[in-house]
């Protein structure tokens, strides 16, 4: 129920009545079919005993957070089945089947039975320590590119298109930029960044890399300082292969230490 | 019929055949796809990766090339050998229980190929291994200037370009601005017979008329003959590559085994 003269921020924290922790249940203590017919309730189909204690531990503890996640749910689902749980005194926050469940189980956040990625990479890929180190995916950190002058989120929404745009122009009046990006050159992040902050448009790394991203374009994060102390050590190879175009001991700009052929 | 590819950047997937590691699959950067599989199944000792070595034997069964540059397919790599720790692939669901390896790792790719920063890259899937092959699903089908394709690549070095053909080129128009065209930005067309020459600029930007809110060109007509083709392909062979431009035209560039006549 929203609580009338309450700011917009703070709306979501008060709405709905706070859940008290109700103790879990001695799962382990039951027996297989008394868990059979609580997993039943949520549509979860009947498993070995050992994991049906887990689920059940699972879902209560999910069911049980103090977050408004629970109050949402009151004011936009559906009719509850009146044995609703007996271990739980607040609504759930995903929908009970109104028929006769299937035995498709319910989604729940990811519990051990996980998938397992067989032979999937670790560090040992050809080109780990070096794409570690400069992938986009994993070293950007969120810079502080807000000037939090208490402007409202749409204004937020609208500097930051205006920003998006300002970069835009920015390499398309750059013919030199411009020409790289045609030809899929890699732009250097750090370098870009510096040039439009010369030129007056600020913008956080995140934000411009998912700009550049958008656009398919490629940049490198290159550290140029950290690729030749981490070279790792080369393999003594049998062969005459050309393991000279691996590029051992040249500094060439991201290009990978060993392992690639 | 082998194809024959310059400035080669590739990232494949390999597949375990040994019985005791069935369906094993690991995913790897390659120039040089041939040689790197022979060193897979060679050992470490030989160059081949320390995951795989012993554990072969291994068959590349599929390779996704035509990245322009290493670091886009060091990173495309690594997003595929973690899907679930990139940011681009948070939307792609994790392995079921009925998928293999095999079809989960194609999955993956299948969704990688369709969102930024790769879908607008110049590349192909091909299928090294026929045995393999899978189709994409209907709601994964990839970008339209993606080819699937079958068969054999080889990576080729580069010849040395000439500069002296450069300087003796006679001066030159852009069809589209009517300037004077300097070698470091000019674009031609590679169809047999067309003659169009144009600034970099100047045909991203006719390219680009359709897709008004990008920076980079996908395909586009070209002004001269007006076939169509992949921005792609017009920079390969601005950068003197002129191996798997589009299938179109690389039936008539393609060497004929006759060339290798000496008569």
């Amino acid at each position: 129920m929203p609580l009338a003269g309450q700011h917009v921020a703070s709306r979501k924290r008060n709405e709905g009545p706070l859940v008290p922790i109700t103790p879990m249940p001695g799962f382990s203590d039951m027996e297989t079919p008394e868990l059979k017919n609580r997993l039943n309730r949520f549509g979860v189909r009947p498993l070995p005993k050992k994991q049906m204690v887990l689920k059940l531990k699972e879902i209560h503890q999910y069911t049980h957070q103090l977050q408004s996640s629970e109050s949402e749910e009151e004011t936009s689902g559906p009719q509850r089945p009146p044995n609703a749980s007996n271990s739980q005194s607040a609504p759930l926050p995903f929908k009970q089947p109104t028929a006769p469940p299937a035995a498709s189980p319910v989604k729940l956040p990811p519990s051990e039975e996980d998938e397992l990625l067989s032979a999937s990479q670790n560090s040992n890929t050809s080109s780990t320590a070096e794409s570690e180190r400069s992938n986009p995916e994993l070293c950007v950190s969120d810079d502080d590119d807000s000037d939090s002058e208490g402007i409202t989120a749409s204004q937020v929404v609208v500097r930051e298109k205006d920003k998006l745009l300002a970069v835009r122009q920015f390499i398309l009046s750059d013919p030199k930029l411009y020409a790289r990006v045609l030809q899929y050159q890699p732009l250097s992040l750090a370098e870009l960044q510096s040039s439009l902050k010369a030129a007056g448009i600020r913008l956080g790394a995140a934000k411009l890399l998912d700009f550049l991203d958008s656009q398919c374009i490629t940049f490198s994060t290159a550290n140029h300082g950290q690729k030749a102390s981490s070279r790792r050590k080369r393999r003594v190879k049998t062969t005459t292969s050309g393991g000279a175009a691996a590029g051992r001991g040249r500094k060439k700009a991201a290009k990978p230490s060993g392992g690639i052929a | 019929m082998v194809v024959e590819v310059e400035s080669f950047y590739g990232v494949y997937m390999l597949y375990c055949t040994n019985p005791k590691f069935k369906g094993r699959i690991y995913i790897g950067f390659t120039v040089n796809p041939e040689r790197r599989i022979g060193q897979h199944n060679a050992g470490r000792h030989r160059g081949g990766a320390k995951r795989t070595s012993g554990r072969g034997p291994w068959e590349m069964v599929l390779i996704i090339h035509g990245f322009p540059s290493d670091i886009a397919a060091l990173r495309f790599e690594w997003a595929w050998q973690h899907p679930h720790s990139s940011r681009r692939l948070s939307h792609v669901a994790r392995r079921s229980r009925k998928e293999s390896s095999l079809q989960f790792h194609w999955r993956v790719v299948s969704s990688m190929l369709r969102v930024a920063p790769w879908s607008r890259l110049p590349l192909t899937v091909r299928w090294l291994k026929q045995e393999y092959r899978m189709d994409f699903a209907p709601e994964l089908q990839p970008p339209l200037h993606i080819p699937l394709t079958f068969g054999c690549v080889c990576a080729k070095t580069k010849p040395q370009q000439e500069c002296k053909e450069q300087d003796e080129r006679p001066v030159e128009r852009c069809v589209l601005c009517g300037v004077f065209v300097k070698a470091t930005d000019r674009l031609s067309c590679f169809h047999p017979s067309c003659q169009m020459v144009s600034h970099l600029i100047c045909l991203a930007k006719h390219f680009l008329k359709a897709e008004p809110s990008h920076l980079l060109p996908v395909e586009g007509k070209c002004p001269g003959c007006h076939h169509s083709v992949l921005w792609g392909s017009l920079i390969r062979h601005k950068n003197g590559c002129y191996g798997d431009l589009e299938e179109i035209s690389s039936s008539s560039s393609q060497s004929h085994w006759t060339d290798e006549l000496q008569l």
